[in-house]
């Protein structure tokens, strides 16, 4: 079969994300016809998306059937696609820290068991981000997310862990070991794992819960590591006033 | 949450205190297999309701008889779905009947289902004592008394059914699973041995033979249709099962298929099988069991073991529902109020399970103390059960139209799938009742009875009681953790 681009509207493997869209603008409550006028679309053929849409819980049926509302399945897509914000005064904290500093401080989120920059360092630009969002467990602030997930989320990426330098720890039982240690410590560090002559150490920022939200980094050459690591303290001090700002 | 929102979602679930969401496919599947036990009903129903079906050359055409009745209850299924896909119930055809045609003939639909599945549950009962008893005597082990011995293995049966059930719907799901795999798998492997031995016995001539006999055929259906019946038995677990309106949808449609192809292969083989054997064993209770003890009484045995699992697994499934049904009531209003109690540590039913099985139990153990032959017991339960499941049948199917209707989902597919599932549910009800009337019996006159109480008791309710009417129809509704609050998730 050749593929024949239409002009007239929008393929229909977007139709459930259209009806998503509905959904989200119009608020909890949208009914079937509403999502059926809005979108133009044949009755039968909206019926059958919102119930698999619901079967797989991206929708939820209100109390008295009729309506829709977004469901918690469809967090994952959303918390993973909104960049993070970070408020004005979070900011002057964390700019107040690095000033006259030798090193990189990053402010990085938890969304979604993946890694979101929140701030980055004006003078220290962050190195591979790529392969820091993507392998977290090559990253101080990688290994702290996936510490604190634990067993409770399977973490992304699955699947065998990748070399990126020598010194990438890609045996898991060794991982799960330092998982471990960083639970225990309350922080994580990594040097030439992510890329070969850079360093880096994470704290966590916690949630009112407890649970950790984000992660402060402090980046450095790898053979600043132990001159960096001097200013642990006042890195954690940070973190924790930090938290209030973000969660 | 907008103001609109507020109205829709509420706090906290009516059906509170079971364990929610937790049940996976393979559970929810096992307890629609075991509702309509493929093993017991396959090797019992056709046998004993109706011994022309496989017996007699006057029989009607057998693939003919099951594809009909196959064919009605994928109808019942098609019209069940759309409500299993839109609606978390726990209490099956009772709250989709309510939400469609109302509180009030929602009351006789869910009479007409604890009716249905209370008394296939006491059959089954009384076969795992049939059987378990059949065992023992083919394993040459003399029971001292067999009646006594027979209401030892119901009580124990029922004791352990009833530990199962209150302990946690995944143990006793997982416990199905296990019980039908053992049922299944036995009477597959005996057949296909049997029929390897004995080749020359099996002649695929008589099943596809059509001989022109269209009198027996509708009563052919009645009876065919009595071995699909509780197959719709997940649609009580809509609160418990994991993602509900995919695996409960899928189990009810699959069921009847499944069963439909089990039924046929299975009938033809006891067609073939017992048309060569004396009248005695075909008329027997347990004409499977006899045939193979004929030639060797150990894989009777194992037959007798792989049947006697499936109708203990039947018995679980079929009071499963039923408490939920019946704790559904409790939380209403509509039935005692104890009802409604959950266990706090196991988060089941277990007042509800806890109040039927005593009843459950009393009645199978009666009829084998009784003068009567259990053979008469079984006929007559088993058929009451099955007038008990088409009248919940009809009334859901006909739900369905006015349940879409009444949500703003309404499509013409649906007032014609759901009038042509009437109308043929509706004549398979009149043949039997008909044929029932006409030899006499009185299980017509008992149903008709169940249905005149349920029906007065709900305009008692109408006019004395109407805040609790209106309570009926509760079922697992969405709650504020279903929903996307926009929160980071870390």
């Amino acid at each position: 079969m050749t593929y024949r681009p239409t002009h007239s509207g929008p393929s229909t493997t977007s139709n459930p994300l259209r009806i998503l869209e509905i959904v989200a603008r119009f608020g909890t409550g949208t009914t079937a016809k509403e999502v059926t006028d809005a979108l133009q679309m044949p009755q039968a053929t909206a019926y059958r998306i919102l119930n698999s849409l619901v079967a797989d819980e991206y929708l939820a049926r209100t109390s008295d059937l009729r309506g829709f509302a977004l469901g918690q399945a469809i967090s994952g897509l959303i918390t993973a696609a909104t960049p993070p914000t970070v408020p004005t005064a979070a900011r002057a904290l964390i700019e107040e820290f690095r000033g006259g500093n030798r090193f990189a401080v990053h402010l990085l989120m938890f969304r979604s068991a993946s890694l979101r920059v929140a701030d980055e360092d004006p003078d220290y630009r962050l190195h591979s981000v790529f392969e820091m969002l993507r392998y977290p467990h090559a990253s101080a602030a990688g290994k702290l997310m996936l510490a604190e997930l634990g067993d409770s989320a399977s973490p992304f990426p699955t699947g065998p862990l990748v070399k990126l330098t020598q010194h990438t720890i890609t045996d898991s039982g060794q991982l799960e070991e330092q998982l471990a240690e960083i639970r225990l410590k309350g922080e994580a560090s990594e040097i030439n794992e992510l890329e070969q002559g850079s360093a880096s150490l994470a704290f966590p920022v916690r949630l009112p819960n407890g649970v950790a939200g984000a992660a402060l980094c402090l980046s450095s050459p790898a053979e600043r590591f132990t001159a960096t690591r001097e200013h642990a303290e006042a890195a954690r001090e940070l973190a924790s006033r930090l938290a209030p700002f973000l969660f | 949450m907008s103001a609109r929102g507020d109205r829709f979602i509420t706090p906290r679930s009516p059906v509170e205190g079971l364990r929610r969401r937790k049940l996976s496919f393979l559970p929810v599947f096992a307890q629609a297999v075991a509702g309509v036990a493929p093993a017991g009903a396959m090797s019992v129903i056709p046998a004993l309701v109706f011994p022309g079906l496989v017996f007699g050359s006057n029989g009607p055409n057998l693939l003919v008889t099951f594809g009909v009745a196959m064919a009605v209850m994928v109808l019942v299924a098609f019209c069940l779905r759309p409500m299993a896909q839109r609606m978390a119930a726990v209490s099956g055809l009772y709250s989709y009947t309510a939400k469609g045609l109302g509180q009030r003939t929602a009351i006789t639909a869910g009479w007409s289902a604890i009716f249905g599945y209370g008394l296939v549950a006491m059959a089954a009962l009384l076969l795992v004592g049939v059987y378990v008893g059949q065992l023992f005597s083919n394993l040459g082990v003399p029971a001292a008394d067999s009646k006594v011995f027979t209401v030892l293995v119901i009580l124990a049966s029922a004791a352990t059914a009833c530990l199962l059930m209150v302990r946690g719907i995944r143990i006793s799901a997982w416990f199905m699973v296990l019980m039908e795999s053992i049922s299944i798998g036995v009477l597959a492997t005996l057949m296909i041995i049997y029929f390897a031995v004995n080749p020359s016995k099996l002649s695929l001539g008589s099943v596809f033979a059509w001989n022109g006999n269209f009198d027996a055929l509708p009563i052919g259906i009645v009876v065919a249709v009595s071995a699909f019946v509780g197959f719709e038995s997940p649609t009580t677990l809509g609160g418990e099962a994991h993602r509900p309106f995919v695996t409960v949808p899928r189990a009810i449609t699959w069921t009847p298929i499944l069963m439909g192809v089990l039924c046929l292969l299975a009938v033809t083989a006891q067609d073939a099988a017992l048309k060569e054997a004396p009248l005695s064993i075909a008329a027997s209770s347990t004409p499977l069991s006899d045939l193979f003890s004929q030639s060797s009484p150990v894989s009777a045995a194992i037959l007798d073991l792989g049947i006697a699992a499936s109708w203990f697994a039947c018995a679980i499934a079929s009071v499963n529902a039923l408490a939920r049904i019946f704790f559904c009531m409790g939380r209403e209003g509509v039935a005692p109020k104890i009802a409604g109690r959950t266990h706090p540590v196991f988060r089941t039913p277990s007042m509800a399970i806890m109040v039927i099985m005593p009843v459950v139990a009393i009645v199978p153990i009666a009829v084998v103390t009784s003068t009567a032959s259990p053979e008469r017991g079984l006929v007559n339960l088993l058929t009451l059960g099955a007038y008990g499941y088409l009248g919940s049948y009809i009334l859901a199917s006909a739900s369905l139209p006015f349940f879409l209707r009444r949500i703003g989902e309404s499509t013409y597919a649906s007032w014609i799938l759901g009038a042509v599932t009437t109308l043929a549910l509706g004549a398979v009800f009149w043949t039997a009742a008909a044929a029932s009337i006409r030899t006499g019996s009185l299980e017509t006159v008992i149903y008709a009875g169940v249905l005149l109480a349920s029906t007065m008791y709900a305009t008692f309710l109408h006019f004395r009681l109407p805040r609790r009417l209106a309570a009926v129809g509760i079922y697992d509704e969405t709650r504020e953790l279903d929903l996307f609050h926009g929160r980071p998730t870390p």
